[in-house]
């Protein structure tokens, strides 16, 4: 799934699927922000609703991502594939 | 300051007089304009207040017992809000753009996002305000140097916006005399919390924390859900002769908690606790309550995360297992559209009362139902389980759930998985349709409970939204009178036991009247059981028999609130005033 990793000039851009049951709440919204921090890299989420720092858990949640969003993961800096690569594969362990 | 009175909730009985103490100094921001070289200053401020709080968090986090995994979410929660880039550099910028003291930017910023928060649609979201302002209030505390402790032996009487789970934990509540909060309702941390230290609780007092200061003496009345600010000599004295017999009679009263109910004659009637999330169950067992009367659970389906079988599973067993060898009664989901989570995508119904709720809802849609049942059959063979169906006005709906459940019991005994066969399955008479084919559902079900409240609603034809018509609501309405004797001997003429699960069962005047028409079982929060049963202990159910006789035979509803309000007073003296009651509004 990492393939659909694409080089634009405002970083690596991830589409995806949010597959999570019920959409994001606050659990999984305060994780993913946890995760975000270990990275250096800006990165955003952006949906038909907007965009939102993956850092702050306020901004995912104010998204209210619901089960089935499109969603793209944006990612600049030193780190941000590897960035990338994290958060989708745990915005994918949400399914169940 | 003036004498005054504040009206809220009652939430846990008893009373209390000591001085405020508030629990965030609300309302009291540091405002201060600084000068551009201390900018940087301010921002490592506020960068500290939030390692603090999140230290603090961590602390309460330890505290939270094995058993409340609700809590720990919502502290986890919390602690990442801390440290929430969007909340510290919206903050910060604040700061550095207006030359603004930490506290003060902090406070607009919580604004801010609260209000973005108060606006969504979602209610679950609309709700995370809560922890923004509680995240909040904690940051704003720190800046200002921290929190001010408690002092054990102080005769406190502590008012809050709200309290949130982590202020449970890390705070020492040894001084408290009572808890007051502007927010929350009778399921909040605060009313669970106030009922396990035994010390009364009021909430829902909105203008309390603009109205009251540190130290101001009050007085607590939880029993009359109202908060005496300001009071004078005689207040005092009344009360701390009422605080005295108070705390006499509850210790008499809890003394006996576990004893049977027998009425002086000799009439057992069971006396059960109504729940609705597991960790009550200490509190239940505690109330010497003699099983679950009513468990609702409609609570971990109104998130916006449909609950699978695991979780349903893991809930009601817990709740079973607690509870074991008593009988828990499950009433199954009793939403209606307009309530249900956002995985339904509600329909907006103009007059939801009389919409797709209840079982209405639950054969609608077929598979949330199937998957609360199935998990209630499976938990059958680990306890004491029985449920019931909300809603119901037709006999085809009983007669369809059973069909559901011999389904069910194919597909589970295919798969061998353990599960029970059949569970007693109850209706509850909450509709007029109800009350008229009584006979025919007796037939049917293996017993009734009433659920009153909806009941005098739909008797009367009054929407409980509506304050206009408010003053229809009469539990002592022939109509409802008639209907409560109709349900009943319908019941017992098949042989099946009646619970009644509303307000009135936990009202006095209530009680006795059932009582004397025979019910069986009555069920209420589990605060009010040791009271319930110690005023059936007092009472004779003949001459209970009696009373109902003549209030069924009276078509003047005055004159049937005179009956009982004699009754009862004959045969409880000065100890009726510690029940609370709803029906009799003018009891001098």
């Amino acid at each position: 799934m990492h393939d659909a990793i694409a080089e634009t000039a405002e970083g690596l851009k991830l589409p995806l699927i949010l597959r999570a049951r019920g959409g994001l709440h606050a659990r999984p919204a305060a994780k993913l922000a946890q995760e975000a921090q270990r990275f250096a890299a800006d990165i955003r989420i952006e949906s038909e609703n907007g965009q939102a720092d993956a850092k702050s858990m306020l901004d995912v949640l104010s998204l209210a991502l619901s089960q089935d969003a499109a969603l793209t993961l944006t990612a600049s800096g030193p780190d941000a594939r590897a960035a990338l690569e994290e958060l989708a594969d745990y915005l994918d362990s949400l399914r169940d | 300051m003036a004498r005054a009175l504040f009206y809220g909730t009652a939430v846990s009985p008893g009373y209390a007089i000591g001085s405020v103490h508030l629990l965030h100094a609300a309302g009291m921001v540091e405002k201060r304009r600084i000068a551009p070289r201390q900018v940087a200053r301010e921002q490592q401020r506020l960068q500290a207040a939030s390692e603090a709080v999140r230290e603090a968090l961590r602390e309460a986090m330890g505290k939270v017992p094995e058993d409340l995994a609700e809590y720990r979410e919502v502290i986890a929660a919390q602690m990442e809000l801390a440290r929430d880039p969007k909340l510290l550099e919206s903050a910060s910028r604040k700061v550095e753009s207006d030359l603004i003291c930490a506290s003060w930017a902090l406070d607009e910023t919580v604004n801010q996002l609260c209000a973005l928060f108060d606006k969504m649609e979602d209610p679950y979201l609309r709700d995370r305000a809560q922890d923004i302002r509680a995240v909040g209030l904690r940051l704003r505390e720190s800046l200002q140097g921290g929190r001010a402790a408690v002092a054990p032996g102080d005769a406190c009487v502590l008012v809050a916006e709200d309290l949130s789970p982590a202020d449970v934990m890390d705070m020492d509540f040894s001084g408290v005399q009572a808890l007051v909060t502007a927010q929350g309702g009778p399921t909040s941390h605060t009313a669970i919390l106030a009922r396990g230290l035994r010390i009364p609780a009021l909430v829902g007092l909105p203008d309390v924390l603009g109205a009251v200061r540190e130290g101001d003496a009050v007085i607590v009345d939880g029993v009359g859900g109202v908060l005496l600010a300001g009071p004078e000599n005689d207040d005092l004295s009344r009360y701390s002769g009422l605080r005295e017999e108070y705390t006499a009679w509850e210790t008499r009263v809890r003394a006996a908690a576990h004893w049977p109910a027998d009425t002086r004659d000799g009439v057992r009637v069971s006396v059960q606790a109504n729940m609705e999330r597991p960790e009550e169950a200490t509190e239940m067992r505690e109330s010497g309550a003699d099983g679950v009367g009513l468990y609702r659970t409609e609570f971990s389906f109104l998130r916006n995360v449909l609950p699978g079988e695991r979780e349903l599973l893991e809930e009601y067993g817990a709740v079973v297992r607690k509870v074991a060898p008593a009988r828990v009664v499950f009433r199954t989901l009793d939403v209606g559209a307009d309530k249900m989570m956002r995985a339904q995508s509600g329909v907006k119904e103009p007059n939801p009362a009389l919409g797709l709720r209840g079982i209405r809802f639950c054969l609608r849609h077929r598979h949330i139902f199937r998957t609360q049942l199935r998990s209630l059959m499976r938990v059958g063979v680990a306890g004491n389980v029985a449920l019931m169906l909300p809603m119901i006005s037709t006999l085809d709906e009983l007669l369809t759930v059973r069909d559901i459940m011999r389904d069910l019991h194919g597909e589970l005994a295919a798969r061998r998985i353990p599960h029970a066969e059949t569970l007693p399955l109850g209706v509850m008479i909450e509709t007029p349709a109800a009350v008229m084919i009584a006979d025919a559902l007796a037939r049917e079900c293996d017993f009734f409970s009433i659920g009153t409240n909806d009941l005098i609603h739909y008797l009367l034809a009054i929407d409980r939204n509506n304050h206009q018509v408010a003053y229809l609501n009469e539990a002592l309405h022939p109509a409802v009178v008639r209907s409560l004797k109709r349900i009943i001997d319908s019941a017992h003429r098949e042989g099946i036991w009646v619970s009644v699960c509303g307000e009135l069962a936990s009202d006095p005047y209530g009680l006795a009247l059932l009582l004397g028409m025979g019910v069986d079982a009555v069920s209420a929060s589990p605060r009010f059981v040791p009271g319930m049963k110690h005023m059936l202990r007092r009472l004779d159910a003949a001459t209970c028999m009696d009373l109902a006789y003549n209030v069924l035979m009276s078509a003047d509803i005055s004159a049937s609130q005179r009956m009982v309000r004699e009754r009862l007073q004959e045969s409880l003296g000065s100890e009726l005033a510690f029940h609370t009651t709803s029906i009799l509004h003018s009891h001098e």
